[in-house]
């Protein structure tokens, strides 16, 4: 019923007992206190909002137990920017005001963060790489205009500082 | 949302240990490969599984390669990697598309191609895909024996298919296509990521002149499961694939494969959407089988 698990969340490791059916968003959220991990549609796993990255890999939190990522690493929005400066990605999305509400925009930025590792990208393929996380509010041509934004910085960026930016 | 109580959670590493397991649980047991769908069924306690066999820390079940003259598919093989696998590209377009057509990127780096093809949804990519490729399934017993099944005969019906409470797939099997063959893959749904109103898998063989020797044709989001428009294929056979054969093609897979009613679209609409992508799925696979 209950396991003890530990699971490296942005280079801090959270250990617990919990229960076999905790889900990893749950973990993240509850056990954690990195509540900027979001839950939309909590069922299906169709808004996004709860992305993380589990091994350099975008998913859905919320479509895995947290008992799956004993040992692994995560990177949550929490992680990405560093002392005072915003990643690249959120510093697009500041600079082109790729945000309304906001609830949607973890989810984004960490779906975008592994889209990002490889920063060449035609406009179609932005909006594909989006549409594993729903927006209400934008209508993504903003969102879109971040991306590019922010597509333009990771490209000038030397290859240390895009190590840097990018570790996991 | 929860799952309800889970009582026993493995992670085990090798097959020969998740057999063991099954053979101790079967009955309760249920496998979890990417979860993309098994997740959101625990959730609605449509499936309430006492016990969890976690497929992810089982080594060496997501290999790609050819041997034998047969492409070889580890059960565990993600949709992202098989969408962007050089060799499937290349030789097997039909599949890499049907991966690309999956849900989205999050689900597609989770998402398993055994774990699509156990689950058995009619309205999923890959199920016309496999069949159209002539796809085979490999099956691992408890009792350490293996058996191999078609597709097309384990796929039972909506959300069910042919495997035992003691029985892992292992691998999935598709025939190296012959010299001068291609395939395309189309679906309609109604808004991105969504699961297919209908979909449409080809695979065509031109013999050197350009006439087409063989046509498989499968049609996705019909009920109970996917469907060869047979007919419609041997129309085919033995001609050029010009615009009007083509668009017989199509009329005649509209006319033989069964659509029905649902949430996502009508019976009448299904039928009209097969006649339109019919033919432009099998000119983009003639075209194919051309280059």
């Amino acid at each position: 019923m209950k396991r003890s698990i530990g699971i490296t969340i942005n280079g801090e490791v959270y250990e617990e007992t919990v229960d076999q059916r905790l889900l990893l968003v749950d973990f993240i959220r509850e056990v954690a206190g990195l509540t900027g991990t979001h839950v939309g549609c909590s069922v299906e796993g169709r808004c996004g909002a709860c992305t993380v990255i589990l091994k350099g890999k975008a998913v859905k939190a919320c479509l895995l137990l947290a008992v799956q990522a004993d040992g692994a690493s995560v990177l949550t929005i929490e992680g990405l920017a560093r002392d005072d400066a915003l990643h690249p990605i959120q510093a697009g999305f500041w600079e082109k005001h790729g945000l309304q509400c906001g609830f949607c925009t973890p989810g984004l930025l960490m779906t975008l963060y592994e889209f990002l590792q490889n920063p060449k990208h035609s406009d179609e393929e932005i909006r594909t790489a989006m549409s594993g996380v729903i927006c209400r509010c934008t209508g993504y041509v903003h969102i879109v205009e971040a991306v590019k934004h922010a597509i333009a910085t990771v490209e000038a960026l030397s290859p240390q500082e895009r190590k840097e930016w990018f570790p996991a | 949302m929860y799952p309800k109580a889970i009582e026993n959670y493995f992670a085990p590493t090798d097959v020969a240990e998740v057999l063991t397991l099954l053979q101790q649980h079967g009955e309760q047991a249920k496998l979890l490969a990417g979860g993309q769908s098994l997740m959101p069924l625990m959730k609605l306690r449509l499936a309430e599984p006492q016990t969890i066999i976690d497929l992810n820390q089982v080594a060496a079940l997501d290999d790609i390669r050819e041997e034998n003259g047969r492409l070889h598919i580890g059960a565990l093989a993600r949709h992202a990697d098989v969408a962007a696998h050089p060799l499937i590209l290349h030789s097997y377009p039909l599949l890499a598309a049907a991966a690309r057509n999956i849900g989205d990127p999050q689900i597609r780096n989770r998402g398993t191609i055994a774990g699509s093809l156990v689950h058995a949804d009619p309205s999923a990519d890959y199920p016309p895909a496999v069949m159209a490729l002539d796809g085979q399934l490999v099956v691992a017993r408890a009792d350490g024996g293996t058996r191999t099944v078609w597709l097309d005969d384990f796929l039972a019906g909506p959300l069910m298919s042919d495997i035992g409470e003691d029985e892992l797939v292992t691998r999935i099997e598709i025939p190296v296509p012959p010299a001068h063959s291609g395939g395309a893959y189309a679906k309609r749904s109604q808004v991105a990521g969504d699961f297919a109103i209908i979909s449409v898998a080809a695979h065509i063989a031109l013999d050197p002149s350009g006439v087409c020797q063989q046509a498989r044709i499968v049609v996705g989001g019909v009920m109970p499961k996917p469907g060869r428009a047979e007919q419609a294929a041997s129309l085919l056979q033995g001609k050029t694939l010009d615009a009007t054969l083509l668009a017989q093609a199509g009329e005649a897979a509209a006319e033989e494969v069964e659509t029905e009613d649902d949430v996502r679209a009508s019976a009448a609409y299904r039928r009209q959407l097969i006649r339109v992508t019919v033919p432009e799925v099998v000119r983009q696979a003639g075209v194919r089988a051309g280059e």
